[in-house]
């Protein structure tokens, strides 16, 4: 394997339906896939305990924030470990993007590179959830000071000098937000790299729905100090 | 006549707990101190009640209760909320803890 110094964190609620299929995929590129399981009440553990993952469990659910923050916690004890990536268990990423944002972190000088969809790819992106997200990236950009194409894709590559570094403290799924505001405070060098998305009814159900936005602004309005 | 001694006995009651027990927000134990005194003084005469709200620059005792019931409530529902994410944050960290060491039991075994 190329990336035995790189680890993929998947943070998984409640996906017992496409996980199997999604760890499958990415052990054929990668060795080093870690789960956080985010107290799941479906049998998403049952699932996935015969692949050769890392398995992290949270009792309850925390939200994705906390389940990524373990995972960070996690590989930033190994010794050998280089950078790690973000990817969500719905299915809505693609295998060739994480390889490639895999070989990015390897060589660039940056320290985290942000994934985006709306550089190649903002079509394949359905009207409302596109609209959410440009709100959200617009609110981000006047709390953070960082402009972002798109400030929340859950495929992010990571270096373990960045972890260390960061501060993360939000639970939910504006910790995104709240990594953006800890990048311009801590000056982290970053980039963004094209990926692609892929929805599915199921990822659709998933993903970021109106409220959750409207939870984004709420705390975004808390960082902003 | 009985009721209104059962209510000066809960009014009194209502103060000296607030007096003895520790609260996490000094203003909660404030206005649990303030609440009780003028509910005793209510019951003792409105008028009392009525002085205070002319001397604290309200037009009657009515609007000083209001007033200070809205307070109330607001201060409430902040103190709550401001408990609730401490407590939330809390089980949080333990939450995450117990899932590493779970896995360095796991990795040692």
């Amino acid at each position: 394997m190329q990336f035995s110094n790189i680890y993929i964190l998947v943070p998984a609620f409640n996906e017992a339906k496409v996980i199997r299929q999604i760890l499958s995929d990415l052990l054929t590129e990668f060795s080093n896939v870690i789960v956080v399981n985010d107290g799941s009440s479906d049998n998403t553990i049952e699932e996935i305990e015969d692949l050769e993952i890392i398995l992290l469990n949270h009792e309850i659910n925390l939200g994705v924030g906390a389940a990524v923050q373990t995972g960070f916690d996690y590989v930033e004890k190994i010794p050998s470990s280089h950078a790690v990536i973000t990817f969500d268990a719905d299915g809505q990423h693609s295998i060739d993007d994480a390889v490639s944002i895999a070989k990015a972190i390897q060589t660039c000088d940056e320290e985290i590179i942000f994934g985006s969809r709306f550089i190649e790819h903002e079509k394949n992106i359905p009207f409302i959830k596109r609209s959410i997200l440009k709100v959200i990236a617009f609110f981000t950009q006047k709390v953070t000071g960082i402009k972002l194409t798109d400030a929340h894709n859950g495929l992010k590559a990571y270096k373990v000098t960045a972890i260390k570094k960061l501060k993360l403290q939000f639970s939910g799924y504006s910790y995104e937000s709240e990594l953006i505001t800890e990048v311009a405070k801590k000056n982290i060098s970053y980039k963004e790299l094209s990926t692609n998305v892929k929805y599915t009814e199921y990822s659709v159900k998933k993903g970021q729905k109106l409220s959750n936005g409207l939870l984004i602004i709420e705390d975004l309005l808390k960082l902003w100090k | 006549m009985i009721i209104k001694y059962v209510f000066l006995a809960i009014f009194i009651s209502l103060f000296f707990y607030g007096l003895v027990r520790p609260f996490a927000s000094i203003f909660a134990k404030l206005f649990l101190l303030v609440g009780s005194m003028l509910g005793f003084l209510s019951l003792l005469g409105a008028k009392y009640v009525t002085e205070i709200a002319l001397l604290v620059g309200v037009e009657n005792a009515t609007l000083l209760y209001l007033y200070f019931g809205l307070v109330t409530i607001f201060l409430f529902i902040i103190i709550t909320i401001n408990r609730f994410d401490e407590v939330n944050g809390r089980i949080t960290k333990l939450t995450r803890k117990i899932a590493l060491l779970e896995k360095k039991l796991d990795n040692n075994k």
